[in-house]
């Protein structure tokens, strides 16, 4: 048995676990028999995104749309005017068969076009980035949108439109949206009708701000609007305080899982014990990183006392949610409070920071690789603390698994 | 029912008692079960399946049996998937590449995604990275083009390198 015995079937399987460029330029290359097993392929997720120019015109020329699922595009750096480049060596009507499309950095115009063109009746998933609007446009955007989210089919969007262009845009009812990324600041009014509009949406990531909590309707009428189909809710840069963060979070009783990243104090774990038990009864994993900037300078009495508050049995025995709070020595206005694993994608690794950090249990702390698995992106300062810390406890680059880009910052 | 067991016999005639809750995540053996409402004392026969693969199968079953159910496929998990083989599963694809192709096709017979998926994936870790003769090496493949064809792939290759 061997892989030239495999049905083209079974081998299209493996070339789904294989990026275009390898199919295209190793796979296909090997024999005669994988050529034409490559030849037939048509479940091509072709990214364009950081690829040389090369390669770029090459799989523009040897890839038939046809065989396309998903397209992913940027006008970025790499190859300047990427999106127009692309447009002009492409038939676009011959894109028949995308569930995805994500298009990065795209002028308003180069939307609109590639809109009119593409296929979207078989469209799940719809990313962009607009990087220059054309309010000229704007009826013309909208009404592509429209079309999209309409599908039937249509399950995720990820989008940076910006709060009044939200607001001029109708969105239809009983959408089958379940999936949304915002990638700008939105307003409570404008989430609050989107969520109004998708009985199935039950996952949102929030990248910017929330605006406009406390002046929302929803939350000062008598009778407040719930969003129970919302089972995890992601806010990577919160600004709300406790009192405008709590009332928001309790018209989404369904959730099971919040993530929160933010710079305001919320460090009360007693509070955060008795919210959860009430209206967050099916919440099962909570991850957060909060560093608050404090006028007054901090002791490590007060960081005690702030993961005293996270050492009850609800947060140890019965959630398992491990905690840890620390703040540099040399800046002691900065507290830092996170859960563990450390859910930031993007973190500054300061060695006096974490080295010193209080654990709400003393039992997890012993394994380092298991707290920096979501860090995908590691700002590591090389100074001689660090050169220490590593000789001392052979701290090892590899706990931090998934990063795909480190910046090393030299400190005299 | 936990517990509860079914007989099924590989191309080589050995018979598998396998607890029914496990043989389910086969969707074909699921399917055998509920369409053809054969009782318990029957032996459900696999043709395209040896003994040695099929033990293998019911490794990988027994210790899966209390996953997830798989997220659906979207291009963002395609993407993430590629690496994600677990300890157990990289430990229990440690076999000759004539079994793994065997496992593959066996998964696709029996309609196991999970591990179909996974073998696919290990499958594809041994391409990735590679050029078309390392890839040749890897699999013991003949390069059956000829010296034109191989002139074709080369101008291919080289068709914008001017532009």
């Amino acid at each position: 048995m061997s892989i030239e015995t495999l049905p083209v079937e079974l081998f299209h399987c493996i070339l789904d676990n294989l990026d275009t460029e390898t199919i295209v330029f190793s796979v296909r290359h090997v024999c005669r028999l994988f050529r034409s097993f490559v030849n037939t392929y048509d479940r091509y997720i072709l990214n364009l995104i950081s690829i040389s120019k090369r390669n770029f015109h090459l799989l523009c020329r040897l890839i038939h749309p046809h065989h396309v699922i998903s397209l992913k595009l940027s006008n970025e750096e790499r190859i300047a005017d990427q999106i127009d480049l692309f447009i002009s060596l492409i038939r676009l009507r011959q894109f028949t068969r995308l569930y995805s499309i994500t298009l990065l950095d795209i002028k308003e115009c180069q939307l609109n076009f590639i809109l009119k063109r593409i296929n979207l009746n078989l469209l799940t998933s719809f990313s962009f980035n607009i990087k220059r609007y054309d309010d000229r446009r704007i009826q013309t955007t909208n009404k592509y949108l429209r079309s999209i989210v309409s599908q039937l089919n249509f399950r995720k969007m990820e989008f940076n439109l910006k709060n009044e262009r939200i607001s001029k845009f109708s969105w239809p009812c009983n959408c089958s949206i379940q999936y949304l990324i915002i990638n700008e600041n939105i307003s409570m009014n404008n989430l609050s009708n989107i969520l109004q509009c998708s009985p199935h949406l039950h996952k949102i990531i929030l990248k910017q701000e929330l605006e406009d909590i406390i002046t929302n309707v929803s939350l000062k009428s008598t009778r407040p609007i719930y969003f129970p189909q919302l089972t995890s809710l992601t806010m990577e840069k919160y600004s709300m305080t406790i009192g405008e963060l709590e009332p928001f979070i309790s018209l989404t009783p369904s959730l099971v899982y919040l993530k929160l990243i933010g710079g305001q104090y919320i460090f009360d774990g007693k509070r955060w014990e008795q919210f959860i038990e009430i209206n967050l009864p099916n919440l099962d994993k909570f991850e957060f990183y909060f560093d608050y900037w404090s006028l007054e300078k901090k002791t490590s009495e007060d960081l005690e006392l702030i993961i005293a508050s996270f050492r009850t049995s609800f947060w140890i025995e019965h959630k398992k949610w491990f905690v840890a709070c620390a703040y540099d020595n040399t800046r002691s206005n900065i507290i830092h409070l996170y859960s563990i694993p450390i859910c930031k994608s993007c973190l500054n690794y300061n060695i006096e920071l974490y080295k010193n950090a209080l654990f709400n249990s003393t039992t997890i702390m012993s394994n380092h690789q298991c707290i920096y698995n979501d860090v995908n992106s590691l700002y590591l300062y090389l100074n001689k603390v660090l050169a220490n810390y590593i000789q001392e406890k052979y701290l090892h680059l590899n706990i931090f698994r998934n990063q795909r880009r480190v910046k090393l910052c030299f400190q005299t | 029912m936990a517990g509860h067991k079914i007989k099924l016999q590989s191309n080589d005639g050995d018979i598998f008692d396998v607890e029914v809750e496990i043989a389910k995540l086969s969707i074909t053996i699921k399917t055998m079960l509920e369409d053809l409402s054969m009782n318990e004392e029957e032996i459900i026969p696999l043709p395209n399946i040896n003994s040695a693969i099929f033990k293998k199968v019911i490794q990988w079953t027994t210790h899966h049996k209390d996953d997830p159910p798989l997220p659906p496929e979207d291009d963002e998990n395609r993407e993430k998937n590629t690496n994600d083989i677990s300890s157990w599963d990289q430990e229990f694809l440690k076999v000759d590449q004539g079994t793994l192709f065997e496992l593959i096709l066996a998964a696709n017979y029996l309609d196991i995604k999970g591990l179909l998926d996974v073998t696919c994936t290990s499958v594809a870790n041994m391409i990735k990275g590679k050029t078309s003769e390392e890839i040749r090496q890897t699999f013991n493949i003949k390069n059956d083009f000829t010296p034109q064809e191989e002139e074709q792939i080369k101008k291919e290759n080289e068709w914008c390198e001017n532009k």
